[in-house]
């Protein structure tokens, strides 16, 4: 018999998100299937001759010379771990999002639900980054491993953020993971990556992407000795401001009236 | 607008410790009132100048076709919808039961009823006592520990009724709420209905059964978006 009024509320709703994801066997069959389909690809594919790629040092731009498939394995890992974590997040605030609503209703704080929803998303993150970090470290040497779990930290924050809004936003399910699979192939996988685009160095737009910046330091950190300042600078003010847009997100989805028809389960 | 005498036999609750839900003292002051209320989307007029209210211990039941509106004006009332014009205040200890299917799915009875017991809807704690009995008057206990996506469609009803019930709260408002029960189980809800309203509880419940007309206080009909007595 559930005892009522013995347990925090948040820490209900923090322990019962991370069920939610646990028990959704299609999130754990990707778990598996989306690393070892794109690192295998990686693996097959890119060669082991040399290219110079330009790492973005702030005032500065620093060439370094590594094999295709060093590159291909980072962008890959950034792109994999960008889009677990998007689609974690879209699970986490999109689905049954009109049960929440109606927690809020019935007492539940939006500040508390976003707050413990978060923490439950920040622990999956952490876990994502440490996993891709380690399998990393198993295929190359990585100069500064924290740094790059870092950087990996960053971009699953940042597409989980982006996930997490696109679930907010988007009514239906199918959509939603369209957006965060084009978003995560588009720039992690394809525009940041020189092996399969190599104008894209040249450009100024792969700047303005959510890749660019922890891309740059997770390639610093892992092939250089230097400390990178200034992808470490972007690639902060990117997280905190997708996670700022999905607080703002979440509360008003939560506060707000219901939509068109006024129904719960939409 | 139809007064009915008397029509929920005003049962003794059973239950220790029971403070009348509504504790204000003030029979007569309505739970829930609307006036006025109009909803247009676009051009179709959905509400047009409706006129409610519940009381304590009062039930009063809300009819009309199928897309009337009558979920809608419930929504109005609790605040969900924002309603082009009129007035509306209601209790914020409100139980609610909606329509449509919102419960978690992948939660267990158990952990659902565990969270929902640990908010607190206008300030109203729930009452073990009060828990267990409903769970055991509901059969529900054999359920708490499945997934709430492999309920049959009657137990999930009873499992969104007991949500709804759970605070105990002075003002109930049931959207179709027996959809899916059996008569054994449509009869205990109307057993914990009269142990609510003896308790002071006002409720307000949608409902297309032409035996359940016998058990309202007051009537009200919408149709085409005007309510009627």
């Amino acid at each position: 018999m559930p005892e009522p009024g013995r347990r925090h509320t948040g820490w209900l709703v923090f322990r019962l998100s991370a069920f939610e994801l646990w028990r959704n066997p299609l999130g754990l069959v990707l778990l598996v299937v989306i690393p070892a389909v794109f690192i295998g690809m990686i693996l097959w594919t890119a060669s082991q001759n040399s290219i110079p790629l330009k790492v973005f040092f702030g005032e500065e731009t620093v060439q370094v010379l590594l094999t295709q498939r060093q590159i291909g394995l980072v962008f890959v890992s950034a792109a994999v771990s960008g889009f677990l974590a998007a689609y974690y997040a879209l699970i986490l605030f999109h689905n049954d999002s009109g049960y929440f609503r109606f927690c809020v209703f019935m007492g539940l704080s939006p500040t508390l639900f976003t707050a413990a929803r978060f923490a439950a998303f920040l622990g999956v993150t952490a876990l994502l980054a440490a996993v891709t970090t380690v399998g990393l470290s198993r295929v190359t040497p990585l100069e500064q491993p924290f740094t790059v779990f870092a950087g990996f930290l960053l971009i699953t924050v940042i597409y989980g953020a982006y996930g997490g809004i696109v679930g907010v936003l988007s009514r239906s399910f199918m959509p939603a993971l369209l957006l965060i699979v084009l978003l995560a192939d588009l720039d992690a996988a394809w525009l940041q990556n020189p092996v399969y685009y190599s104008a894209a160095q040249e450009s100024e737009v792969i700047h303005w992407l959510p890749a660019f910046y922890p891309c740059q330091m997770v390639f610093s950190a892992a092939f250089t000795a230097r400390s990178n300042g200034a992808a470490l600078g972007g690639a902060f003010v990117w997280a905190v401001a997708a996670v700022a847009l999905l607080i703002v997100a979440v509360q008003w989805r939560m506060r707000g009236p219901l939509s068109a028809g006024g129904r719960f389960d939409q | 607008m139809t007064d009915r005498p008397d029509p929920i036999p005003r049962v003794a609750a059973g239950l220790t410790g029971g403070e009348p839900a509504t504790g204000s003292g003030e029979p007569d002051r309505p739970l829930c009132s609307g006036i006025g209320i109009e909803l247009s989307y676009g051009k179709h007029r959905v509400l047009d100048g409706c006129d409610l209210s519940v009381s304590p211990r009062q039930v009063v039941g809300l009819t009309g076709e199928n897309g009337s509106g009558k979920s809608t004006l419930i929504k109005c009332l609790l605040g969900f919808v924002r309603p082009t014009a009129g007035k509306v205040r209601c209790d914020p200890r409100v139980g609610y039961c909606p329509q449509e299917n919102y419960l978690h799915r992948s939660y267990a009875v158990a952990e659902h009823l565990e969270l929902i017991g640990s908010l607190q809807p206008g300030g109203n704690q729930v009452d073990a006592a009060w828990l267990s009995h409903c769970v055991a008057t509901l059969k529900l206990k054999p359920y708490l520990p499945y997934a709430i996506r492999k309920l049959s469609g009657g137990t999930y009803q009873k499992v969104k009724l007991l949500t709804a019930i759970v605070h105990r709260p002075p003002l109930l408002v049931l959207d179709e709420p027996t959809d899916g029960f059996d008569w054994t189980m449509y009869l205990v809800f109307w057993d914990l209905m009269a142990e609510l309203v003896g308790r002071g509880t006002g409720v307000l419940m949608i409902s297309h059964l032409l035996h359940d007309r016998d058990r309202f206080d007051r009537i009200y009909d919408l149709c085409d978006g005007r309510l009627r007595a």
